[in-house]
């Protein structure tokens, strides 16, 4: 009985286990390359791209309004 | 007991390890790496690239050899010893191309088998005359359906970007690539190209947008590259499309380099053409070095009268890579290397070991210096005995030939400077040989009276390394 209430944890971990990335090799793919090839992947990949540099966009746009609130406050 | 050595440059990758045990050179797989092995080598990948001559040999021996080292290892490779280690750095651009579109090669044949690369190191490759040859045997493994090419980065900052450095913006890469070894990065290449050409797919692609997602943050961005699946179909077209760019790259220098003026001035002499022949003839060297090659004309006649391998060096980047090209054409096992010997490459690298110098990697069987201490005594006011012992130091026997004031070449290098040099004679040049050697046989081989000297170095002196 005790084992059926921890199958589906083993499941999980079974599943887990095998869709994770092995440890490929010594080398670190660099974050810059995996992303440029994300742009290779096809329309999925490069939609998941898009959305990751959006938010840097976003961040920019954000980042400019930011003084123009300041300063009505400090008038204030 | 025999002195098990092993090499300076193999401790990154845990699959395995180099190794020298007296002259020959042993690869261990370690447990670890077993599986990925054995997978690899039942593809039939392995012989095929040995067979076409892209891939070193190996030989599968008994493993008790280096059981000191490690008893969990089961397999041994065993590899021909490669007479001399070159480096990207000082590879002329023909060179270092042929090296990239050989590693891009492989990579696609081995995707053919269900195999991929772990990485792209430009150090996997070396020359075997002029023709590159893989030497990472380690650094295949079975290919997961779906992953990136974890080697791109790699690939770029070490056969693409100095590349590019001299295709586009005519900047020779030898000189930087030297000093930093892991090559030269997306990020520092990006300011440096014209603007017009960023605007080109392939760069605008490779170079400017890969430093860019470079710099968005790992915890961001790791859950995308997480998602992300490569097909092989789009792997596969990545490899060729880097291939076909970096087949139409050319060195694109436009400045005359020195070598032309200096080839036209100077016509092959017979009686130095003879003196060379029946040094060589007699000596019959397994590796010559010939020092101030040029474009190889000496180097060339030496593999024609019996030298079986020969490394030039030569600091100008015009000489070396017609040399190369001459190499190429000819089939000559002859490979010329960019090297100031005013400033030859340094022992570097961790512990300063893992990259031999040029002196570590003497002696050589036999030297050539020809036409070249005048060069470095007059234009980088090195004392003629320090140059003499320098070279002697080379190689235990071969010819120097000393060029007197008076002779139109070495009176245009003192056109436009006062002629200080009152220890550069004839009689020095003499004096400073026989310290250390014994002069077999001199000769006057033009009108302005160069003096061709073949030294053989004293049997107290003949183990100088």
């Amino acid at each position: 009985m005790s084992i059926r209430k921890w199958m589906p944890l083993l499941c999980a971990m079974a599943v887990g286990l095998t869709i994770s990335l092995p440890a490929y090799a010594y080398l670190d793919p660099g974050t810059g390359s995996s992303l440029l090839q994300g742009l290779f992947a096809g329309v999925a990949g490069v939609l998941a791209v898009l959305k990751l540099y959006w938010q840097r966009i976003k961040d920019f746009f954000s980042v400019k309004k930011n003084p123009g609130r300041d300063e009505k406050n400090t008038k204030e | 007991m025999k002195k098990t050595q092993r090499n300076n440059a193999s401790f990154r990758d845990p699959n395995g390890y180099v190794y020298q045990i007296e002259d020959r050179i042993y690869r261990t797989v370690m447990p670890v790496a077993q599986n990925e092995f054995d997978f690899v080598r039942s593809t039939g990948l392995i012989t095929k690239l040995i067979a076409e001559k892209k891939l070193l040999p190996e030989t599968l021996i008994e493993s008790h050899l280096l059981k000191d080292i490690s008893p969990d290892i089961k397999c041994v490779l065993e590899h021909p010893k490669l007479p001399f280690i070159s480096y990207p750095y000082e590879w002329t651009f023909s060179a270092l191309k042929s090296a990239a579109l050989l590693h891009i090669d492989i990579h696609l044949q081995a995707l053919e088998h269900g195999v991929t690369l772990s990485d792209a190191s430009a150090f996997n490759i070396q020359f075997q005359g002029s023709k590159p040859v893989f030497i990472d045997h380690l650094s295949f493994r079975k290919y997961q359906e779906g992953e990136i090419w974890n080697g791109h980065r790699q690939f770029c900052e070490q056969f693409l970007n100095p590349l590019l450095l001299q295709s586009y913006c005519h900047m020779p890469y030898n000189v930087w690539y030297r000093s930093a070894l892991e090559g030269i990065s997306a990020d520092q290449l990006v300011p440096l190209l014209p603007f017009y050409r960023k605007c080109f797919p392939n760069i605008f692609l490779h170079v400017v947008m890969q430093s860019s997602l470079q710099k968005t943050s790992t915890k961001q961005a790791v859950k995308t590259i997480k998602k992300i699946h490569l097909p092989l179909s789009a792997f596969k077209k990545l490899l060729s499309s880097l291939r076909r760019w970096i087949e139409k790259l050319q060195l694109n220098n436009n400045e005359k380099s020195s070598w032309q003026d200096y080839s036209s001035d100077y016509l092959p002499l017979p009686k130095k053409i003879a003196f060379v022949k029946e040094f060589i003839e007699t000596t019959r060297p397994r590796l010559l070095w010939d020092m101030g090659c040029n474009t190889g004309f000496y180097s060339k006649l030496a593999l024609q009268t019996g030298a079986k391998k020969v490394i030039g060096f030569d600091a100008d980047q015009g000489a070396v890579e017609k040399a190369f090209s001459m190499a190429v054409q000819e089939q000559l096992n002859f490979l010329p290397l960019l090297m100031d010997l005013a400033n030859p490459s340094p022992d570097q690298g961790w512990q300063n070991a893992e990259r031999m110098g040029m002196m570590t990697r003497a002696p050589a069987d036999a030297l050539l210096a020809l036409a070249v201490t005048h060069h470095l005594a007059i234009t980088r006011n090195i004392p003629l005995s320090s140059i003499i012992d320098c070279l002697l130091n080379l190689a235990p026997e071969g010819l120097i030939e000393f060029v007197p004031k008076h002779d139109p070449q070495l009176q245009r290098l003192l056109s436009l400077r006062k002629d200080i040099f009152e220890d550069y004679s004839e009689e020095i040049f003499l004096n400073a040989i026989q310290q250390k050697a014994t002069i077999v046989k001199k000769e006057i081989v033009s009108d302005s009276e160069r003096l061709m000297v073949w030294y053989k170095r004293d049997k107290n002196n003949a183990n100088l390394d």
